[in-house]
């Protein structure tokens, strides 16, 4: 065990006084969390379901929760990040979590959403939304414990202590959990990873996403 | 606006790097900053007036049947804003007129039969049980791939309080706990999202109130006409342990929904046809159909198709189906009645 001081944790005062005044229902300090964190959550989100109106869904109950919850925060830890993707997880989660809704969920919303609603940002990311698919396909084919820490800790860019704090594990957990999840997409890369061919590239996140469906119930 | 956090002080990342290079993180997509002023109005919203009322008063209890919308209802429905249901007064729709419709007989000779079941002893400490056969569509590919047949078992915690596990699900096998509702940090109280017998049983059994119940409760879309999402609200209960009036009076309520229908031709996630009832939701091209024994009026199960061509699916791919084969009260989580 090392010992690190406050300061190397990346424990600003700004971040314990905002701490403060969440805690006590400070109007303001909300206004700005909400400023500050309400795209990142909203991309957390997305990542975790590929849908962009749950992720719009997911983004704003998880400030009203955090507003019901801000008894619970600690005066001090830091950026409250970690506390917001926590609650944005475990909702995604939920959102995934059983198969039969989630699918009839897909299945009204007006498909052509994504491309209508984001017309101006779409053009040119056609390849950003077969992207996103791709990768939920890949997401499915993970434990859940698997995909909180991708999500949190690969692309949100937690770090260790941060992903702990918002999965209210321990940072060995962490660490054993990426290594768990790490092994496992090289392995259903490597199955599935086929010859380039002329027309296209194969990605590994198509590749991870070719392996047959399983259970995704975890 | 961009928090990302920037960990100066990161781990050993050969990890987090291997995998970012197995699965790079898709591109960042920024919500138009219109919705973003909508959401945060609506926080705004929220704390004004949870800092106007009593502040001792515990601001769940007040804000849950419109904020907390369940996140199975959440899924059903992809609840647009949490405002709109504030604004609605109960009872808002055009049902009263729809009284006579042809369908009344067979849902009322339905409602007569469900009446007549015996009603089982349910204690706190026991779980609802159901077991059945779905079938869905899998469309994260973006187009419609009908899966296979899955076992589908359900055990439902009867506890009255707010419970932070509702029950555990088994699926081909798997076994998954059922953990609270988004947000309910205290845990998730019997509701539409958790129908408690015992909650079933506060229900109104006078038709017309239940139905004004249902309208008032049932979260609004944009994607889903109003009558046809009260419809799926009933539906869902359909498959539930609950109390013979209780389910008398849903099938006396759903007769009166505008643009109910007899379905003949409907079917279960087995195939197997009875005396159908029906709604279409003609905008969103979207039909559900649930389908009755044709001896004994009992639920056999659901069926949910498209009824036009979608971007990702023809005109009539299966969305959702189920077949009940059994439901009980058992002692304990992966029980399973003779």
């Amino acid at each position: 065990m090392h010992v690190v001081s406050r300061r190397e944790q990346g424990v600003k005062d700004s971040d314990n006084d905002v701490r403060r005044r969440v805690r006590g229902g400070d109007r303001e300090a909300f206004a700005q969390l909400y400023e500050e964190f309400a795209d990142v959550v909203y991309n957390h989100a997305l990542r975790m379901t590929g849908d962009w109106s749950a992720a719009e869904d997911i983004m704003s109950e998880t400030f009203l929760a955090a507003w019901r919850n801000r008894g619970k925060v600690r005066e001090d830890g830091g950026t409250l990040l970690p506390w917001l993707l926590g609650i944005a997880t475990h909702k995604a989660d939920n959102v995934r979590r059983s198969v039969r809704r989630r699918q009839l969920f897909l299945a009204r919303q007006p498909r052509p959403a994504p491309m209508e609603d984001f017309a101006p940002q779409a053009v040119g990311r056609i390849d950003d939304v077969r992207r996103l698919r791709a990768v939920q396909a890949s997401l499915g084919r993970l434990r859940r414990h698997e995909r909180e820490v991708l999500a949190l800790c690969v692309w949100s860019g937690l770090d260790y202590r941060q992903t702990a704090e918002a999965l209210g594990v321990s940072v060995g957990t962490v660490r054993s959990r990426l290594s768990r999840t790490r092994k496992k997409l090289a392995r259903l890369t490597e199955e599935n990873m086929e010859p380039p061919t002329a027309r296209g590239e194969m990605t590994s996140a198509a590749a991870i996403a070719a392996v047959p469906a399983r259970k995704e119930l975890t | 606006m961009n928090g990302r956090p920037n960990s100066a002080f990161p781990e050993p990342s050969d990890e987090r790097d291997a995998i970012a290079r197995l699965l790079p993180a898709p591109a960042d997509w920024d919500l138009p900053r219109e919705q973003h002023l909508h959401h945060k109005d609506i926080l705004m919203r929220h704390i004004d007036r949870d800092q106007a009322t009593t502040p001792a008063r515990p601001a769940r209890r007040l804000l849950r049947p419109v904020f907390l919308a369940p996140v199975t209802a959440l899924a059903l429905a992809g609840i647009v804003t949490a405002g709109i249901a504030l604004n609605e007064p109960a009872g808002t729709s055009s049902s009263t007129t729809a009284d006579m419709q042809p369908v009344s007989a067979l849902l009322h000779q339905i409602s007569d039969a469900a009446g007549k079941r015996d009603a089982p002893t349910v204690r706190d400490d026991q779980f609802s049980y159901m077991m059945a056969k779905v079938r869905e569509a899998d469309l994260s590919s973006g187009k419609a791939v009908v899966g296979p047949l899955h076992d589908y078992e359900l055990w439902l915690s009867q506890n009255p309080e707010p419970v932070r596990t509702q029950g555990v699900i088994r699926t081909d096998g798997e076994t998954t706990r059922l953990n609270a509702e988004l947000g309910d940090t205290a845990g998730t109280p019997a509701g539409f999202s958790r129908p408690t017998y015992e909650w079933l049983g506060s229900l109104p059994t006078d038709p017309d109130k239940l139905l004004d119940h249902l309208y008032a409760k049932t979260p609004q879309t944009d994607d889903r006409e109003r009558d046809q999402a009260v419809f799926e609200q009933i539906g869902d209960l359909l498959d539930r342990v609950m109390p013979p009036r209780t389910a008398a009076a849903l099938y006396r309520a759903a007769a009166k929904i505008p643009g109910v229908t007899e379905a003949p031709q409907a079917e279960d996630a087995l195939g197997r046809q009875g005396l159908g009832i029906a709604r279409s939701d003609k905008k969103n091209g979207v039909v559900t159909e649930w389908v009755f024994n044709k001896e004994d009026y009992a639920y056999l199960g659901h069926r949910t198709r498209l009824t036009k061509d979608a971007s990702y699916a023809k005109a009539g791919t299966l969305l959702d189906s189920s077949a009940l084969l059994k439901t009980a009260i058992v002692d304990k989580t992966g029980d399973v009645p003779e």
